[in-house]
């Protein structure tokens, strides 16, 4: 059941494996180890409308952390926003729920790539690294209020 | 034989709301409601299963939690994060958690959605990204009712399963929906958290009666009801809690309530973004007229 919930997820996050699944149900599952049922379950699945609402939530929930965090920052890297998210949850496909470290994790991956950024780069980056502080700060007012009863 | 009330000794206390930051004007007038549905989840933060010291792995925002202090309304805990039908463990810190929290804020119950959040990962466990839900099936269950039974033990406080909406379909689970969730409470002494719009976005995605459904279930389990509004998601129809409940909606809550003897609150609930288009009086009217129904119970 765990490897039938993993690769469920995995589905739900990627329209991409969804194709691949599609494609080549067998190739597309290697790397999970399924049985019979789990495997015809999921690439059944695979064809349903509804998937495309699943991969649609999973992008709104990774989403609305980012945008929590740092509004601006997506404000200004709004024309290439579709192509970036692409690349960084492709590369981190696993959700982070405390949104502090997940925008955390997407301002490094940012700085590692300046040429992806709209002109000027490292004012993006700037920006980014001021929201991701300002939230720290904020949430560590939060602790500081919580510690002193 | 009559089976036990799932609800136990927790006061009938009427017509609720899911409670947010946006509505706190409205929930601070005399009246307005007469209880208050808390995700505890978005109260407080959760510093991971990594942290040593566990009183320090969840700590209060205080904004949020201000708004507890300032209501002083009764209070029922609707969690998030239990994700009762993972393959993982159970997060013992988590329900010790819930268990803080529901004897802190007097909560009357608690209550968790029929879905998994957290994925096996390693040796540990990981974030889905999204509420999935599972076949519904025997070792699935299994899953759900061990721990609604270590849930009830640790907080000694009912707990109701609510029904999910889900966009994947598994026409070969060993039951229907409906058989899962009758057999989840007749197992675990847990009770329903009948969610009237997740009933209908279901009805609508795959095209079944909604009263045809009632009418499976054992509707004695009924301890709580939601009623919300949706909106179109990439081609299905999904809870969004964007106001005003519809029609439909409505029919389902009259259809129930004359039939669900142990039922003990209506909860409305709507996502704080949308307060500009439906406004207070608009939650309002939802209210008095969510109050109709539940003086028409049995």
């Amino acid at each position: 059941m765990a490897a039938f919930q993993r690769a469920y997820a995995a589905l739900a996050a990627s329209p991409r494996l969804c194709l691949a699944v599609r494609a080549d149900p067998v190739a597309g599952l290697a790397s999970y180890d399924l049985d019979a049922r789990e495997h015809r379950r999921l690439a059944g699945a695979v064809w349903q409308r509804g998937m495309d609402a699943n991969c649609t939530l999973y992008r709104a929930t990774r989403i609305t952390a980012l945008n929590t965090v740092a509004p601006l920052t997506l404000g200004l890297v709004r024309p290439v926003l579709r192509t970036m998210l692409d690349a960084y949850w492709e590369q981190h496909p696993v959700h982070d729920v405390s949104f502090v470290r997940e925008t955390a994790r997407f301002v490094a991956w940012l700085e590692m790539r300046p040429c992806a950024l709209p002109e000027p780069a490292d004012h993006v980056i700037a920006l980014a690294r001021r929201e991701l502080a300002t939230e720290e700060a904020r949430l560590a007012g939060t602790e500081a209020w919580f510690k002193s009863g | 034989m009559k089976r036990a009330d799932p609800g136990g000794a927790a006061p009938r206390l009427g017509v609720g709301i899911m409670a947010n930051l946006a509505i706190a004007p409205f929930v601070s007038i005399a009246g307005a409601v007469d209880y208050l549905a808390v995700t505890p989840d978005m109260f407080w933060i959760d510093h991971g299963s990594g942290v040593d010291n566990r009183d320090y792995r969840f700590t209060d925002i205080p904004s949020w939690v201000n708004m507890l202090y300032a209501s002083g309304l009764p209070m029922v805990s609707h969690h998030i994060g239990l994700s009762i039908t993972s393959a993982i463990p159970t997060d013992r810190s988590y329900v010790a958690q819930m268990a803080r929290w529901a004897g802190r804020w007097r909560a009357h119950w608690l209550s968790e959605h029929l879905a998994f959040v957290s994925i096996a990962e390693g040796h540990g466990a990981s974030a889905a990204g999204l509420a999935l839900t599972a076949p519904f099936d025997n070792d699935v269950l299994s899953l759900a009712v061990e721990r609604a039974r270590y849930v009830i033990e640790q907080t000694r406080a009912p707990f109701l399963l609510e029904n999910s909406p889900y966009f994947v379909n598994f026409d070969d689970s060993e039951m229907t929906e409906a058989e899962f969730l009758n057999r989840f409470c007749a197992d675990s002494g847990g009770g329903l958290l009948l969610d009237l719009h997740n009933l209908y976005c279901n009805a609508v995605n795959y095209n079944f009666s909604g009263h045809r459904f009632l009418d499976q279930l054992d509707l004695a389990t009924v301890v709580e009801v939601h009623i919300a509004n949706g909106s179109e998601l990439g081609g299905m129809y999904a809870d969004s809690h964007s106001g005003t409940p519809p029609e439909p909606v409505w029919d389902l809550l009259d259809d129930l309530v004359g039939r669900a003897p142990n039922l003990r609150g209506i909860t409305f609930e709507f996502h704080d973004s949308y307060l500009p288009v439906i406004g207070f009086s608009g939650v309002a009217d939802v209210i008095t007229r969510a109050r109709g129904a539940w003086h028409k119970r049995a």
